[in-house]
């Protein structure tokens, strides 16, 4: 159920009214645990069980782990892990070893290629490990603090922390450290409304305006309808391929962020200007934080993260990045994206080492563009799964010079990309009288993004993230 | 601070609305095919009372031009097929004498999502009432068309008036370009439609015929001329049985498929604006 379902908001109102009403108190977190498998099962009703049986695993394998005999804690925990991801390679990978490895018309590639994929796996997947590690290693909390003795109260807690609709289908993903110790009684007066206001208009804004406008063009990204367009429009369209990818997941990340605050839990920012990094290592501190602080402190770090010389660095990273972009989907073109991107951030480590360059503007500026064209460009992996087109894109960029430029597509990616631009531009300079005019009037910029969503919203469109 | 903001929303919203109501009554502009669609779609639903006859059909007619047939209705969505333009037809529940069925593309699903957003009533009706939501009225829209005549001005600026701009279409970039677009048609003419989804549109298609002539409407079906690789192709000739067994010609009126060889495509399957008036007079000889 997407959040610009009419359906979603059918939901929402109703959750919202029955949770803080006086009847509901105690049952708070049931009334957001029964909306929140509504809201999941409403695309797709079998695939519940799915998500039921991750959420048993990790109820019982995290309270073993804590009230279990303690020289098997290791064991339990390393079995709940491979248990997640056991289930998710073989919902989200069994096509991509089909397609790879069996030929296509055996009858075993025929049954794993047809394999649902369940919405929003890969998200709930990473958040069961997440409780699993973090009751076993307690590096952030001691872990009887978020594990209840009474089993019912873990599993509500657990399958409550799994399911909770904002975050449920395309995150940010949650951590078991920063969640369990939020949950509790809410009350409708200590609810911050102007902080949950400004995160769901900026979202949907960011969604239904600039992201939801700029598929329609960018929908041209297809092979063989790019073929026909000139460098200069193609060039356009992967830039507003580039605005479009970030405005529709930190559109979904700022309305699920600003829902969660409506019943009042306080989920971690996933973007932070993304697009004004000077460096690759501060592009993936900016980008999906919640992701790539996932794969840092559950991945990179436990394979030895830059603590066992500079060659085992280098790999970490790849391997990090590389299993990172095949998170995002089950196509090799994923793994090669996080295998560039892997390889920026190792080159980059290099170079760091040797050369020490004086922290001019114009060096930053250079920098931050090198690093927004190389990101634009890696894009076109996310679009274009398929190898042989990323090439044959590329080809017609520089091929395509004699073709008249389409002024009505490349006018209308700027227009619709402008907000984003704006919106890095502005905090990049920083301007105090500016911020400050701007903080006195802030309602203006909301009320103006808030008619823009009434008249100006692009065609419906699902969030590029549901696919992962 | 939400007061305040929602009070801008207001006031923006009203000024916008008398905008519309006043200065630019009938002015509607769209920035691609995705808008077209939207505004044929509503400029039906919320008027076209009158008309007589409707086409529904994909962008294969869309290209029929309203100037051209003037007593038509043209409600053909380009990347939709024939099943939307009937979706809407019942929604609105409007008879018109005749319904011009196109049927290159009727085995394309309806798309829920396109006919979902116009007929949903929390957007159905504030866009009855107030103009100024509908489709063409989109205010970023506005300043792009601005931009656009900016930029226009500057190309006529740049521009060398003894240059002469033209493409070179027997170029091998040329062939390679038209090449890539109708090798991918080649390939999908050359199968015929999946039978699930071919089962499943007929029998959508069959309800709304049989709605329609149940209330005396008369139902006419036609199919456009592509490229003479693709029109007897599997996937043409499927989709060309399937309507032939369903609406016996002993009981439905279907204008036939004229000589692909006599008509030009610009990309296989849509017809060059030169080729549409004749296409159109072969259609009204067989139509009435």
């Amino acid at each position: 159920m997407p959040f610009n379902s009419f359906a979603f908001l059918y939901l929402l109102a109703v959750t919202f009214v029955i949770y803080y009403s006086k009847w509901f108190a105690k049952a708070q977190v049931v009334v957001l645990i029964v909306a929140s498998l509504v809201f999941y099962a409403h695309e797709n009703f079998v695939l519940l069980a799915l998500l039921l049986f991750s959420a048993a695993v990790n109820i019982t394998t995290s309270y073993r782990i804590v009230y279990g005999d303690p020289k098997h804690r290791r064991l339990i925990a390393v079995t709940g892990v491979v248990v997640n991801l056991a289930a998710l390679s073989f919902f989200k990978y069994s096509r991509l070893f089909a397609h790879t490895l069996l030929s296509d018309d055996s009858s075993i590639a025929e049954f794993l290629i047809n394999i649902p994929l369940p919405i929003g796996i890969s998200f709930f997947t990473f958040e069961g490990i997440s409780l699993l590690i973090d009751v076993w290693k307690e590096r952030h909390i001691e872990a009887k603090k978020i594990i209840a003795l009474s089993i019912l109260e873990h599993a509500r807690n657990t399958l409550f922390f799994i399911s909770f609709f904002p975050h449920l289908i395309a995150g940010p993903i949650l951590k078991a450290h920063d969640f369990f110790p939020q949950i509790g009684t809410k009350y409708f007066k200590n609810i911050n409304w102007e902080s949950a206001f400004k995160s769901i208009v900026t979202g949907y804004f960011l969604k239904m305006v600039v992201a939801d406008n700029l598929k329609n063009f960018t929908f041209w990204i297809v092979y063989p309808f790019f073929e026909g367009q000139s460098t200069a429009t193609l060039i356009s369209l992967l830039f507003g391929y580039s605005i479009q990818i970030f405005a529709d997941f930190a559109g979904y990340s700022l309305i699920a962020i600003g829902l969660a605050k409506l019943f009042g839990y306080q989920f971690q920012d996933n973007f932070n200007f993304p697009y004004i990094s000077t460096s690759f290592r501060e592009f993936w501190k900016r980008w999906h934080i919640s992701l790539s602080t996932f794969l840092m402190e559950y991945l990179y770090f436990p394979l030895g993260g830059n603590r066992k010389g500079k060659i085992r660095t280098y790999f970490n990273l790849m391997v990090t990045m590389i299993l990172g972009g095949l998170w995002h989907g089950a196509a090799w073109s994923y793994a090669v994206w996080g295998f560039v991107h892997g390889s920026a951030l190792a080159v980059e480590r290099a170079l760091s080492d040797k050369i020490n360059l004086k922290p001019r503007k114009l060096i930053s500026f250079i920098q931050g563009l090198f690093v927004f064209l190389f990101v634009t460009f890696a894009w076109l992996l996310f679009k274009l799964p398929d190898f042989s087109h990323v090439t044959k894109y590329i080809n017609a960029i520089a091929t395509n010079t004699d073709l008249e430029t389409n002024t009505v597509m490349v006018v209308s990616i700027l227009i619709y990309s402008s907000p984003v631009v704006l919106y890095h531009v502005l905090y990049l300079m920083r301007v105090p009288t500016v911020v400050k005019l701007v903080q006195r009037v802030s309602y203006v910029p909301y009320g103006v993004m808030l008619f823009l969503i009434v008249t100006n919203s692009g065609s419906s469109g699902s969030f590029i993230y549901f696919q992962f | 601070m939400i007061k305040k903001a929602l009070l801008v929303t207001v006031v923006l919203l009203i000024a916008q609305s008398l905008f519309f109501m006043t200065i630019a009554k009938r002015s509607k502009i769209t920035r691609h095919q995705w808008q077209y669609n939207n505004l044929i779609a509503q400029n039906f639903l919320y008027g076209a009372d009158t008309f007589q006859n409707v086409i529904v059909g994909s962008s294969l007619s869309q290209r029929l031009p309203e100037a051209e047939l003037p007593e038509f209705y043209n409600l053909s969505f380009a990347g939709l097929s024939c099943l939307d333009g009937l979706e809407l037809l019942t929604y609105k529940a409007y008879l018109p004498r005749r319904v011009f069925i196109e049927t290159n593309f009727f085995t394309r699903p309806k798309d829920e999502s396109f006919t979902e957003t116009l007929e949903a009533p929390l957007l159905f009706y504030p866009r009855k009432y107030v103009p100024g939501l509908r489709e063409g009225r989109q205010p970023m829209d506005w300043v792009a068309i601005a931009l656009d005549r900016v930029c226009d001005r500057i190309n006529i600026a740049l521009r060398d008036p003894n240059v002469q701009v033209s493409i070179d279409t027997s170029s091998a970039t040329a062939k390679r370009r038209f090449d890539a677009g109708f090798n991918v048609l080649v390939d999908r003419y050359s199968k015929p439609p999946v039978r699930d989804i071919l089962d499943k549109t007929s029998s959508e298609l069959k309800t709304y015929v049989d709605k329609l002539t149940a209330k005396g409407v008369e139902v006419i079906f036609f199919e456009l001329p592509v490229n003479p690789k693709l029109c007897n192709a599997p996937f043409a000739t499927s989709t060309r049985q399937a309507i032939e067994s369903m609406f016996p010609a002993d009981h439905y009126k279907i204008i036939g498929m004229p000589d692909c060889s006599a008509y030009h495509t610009s990309d296989g399957i849509h017809l060059t604006e030169n080729e549409v008036p004749a296409y159109i007079k072969y259609f009204r000889q067989n139509a009435f």
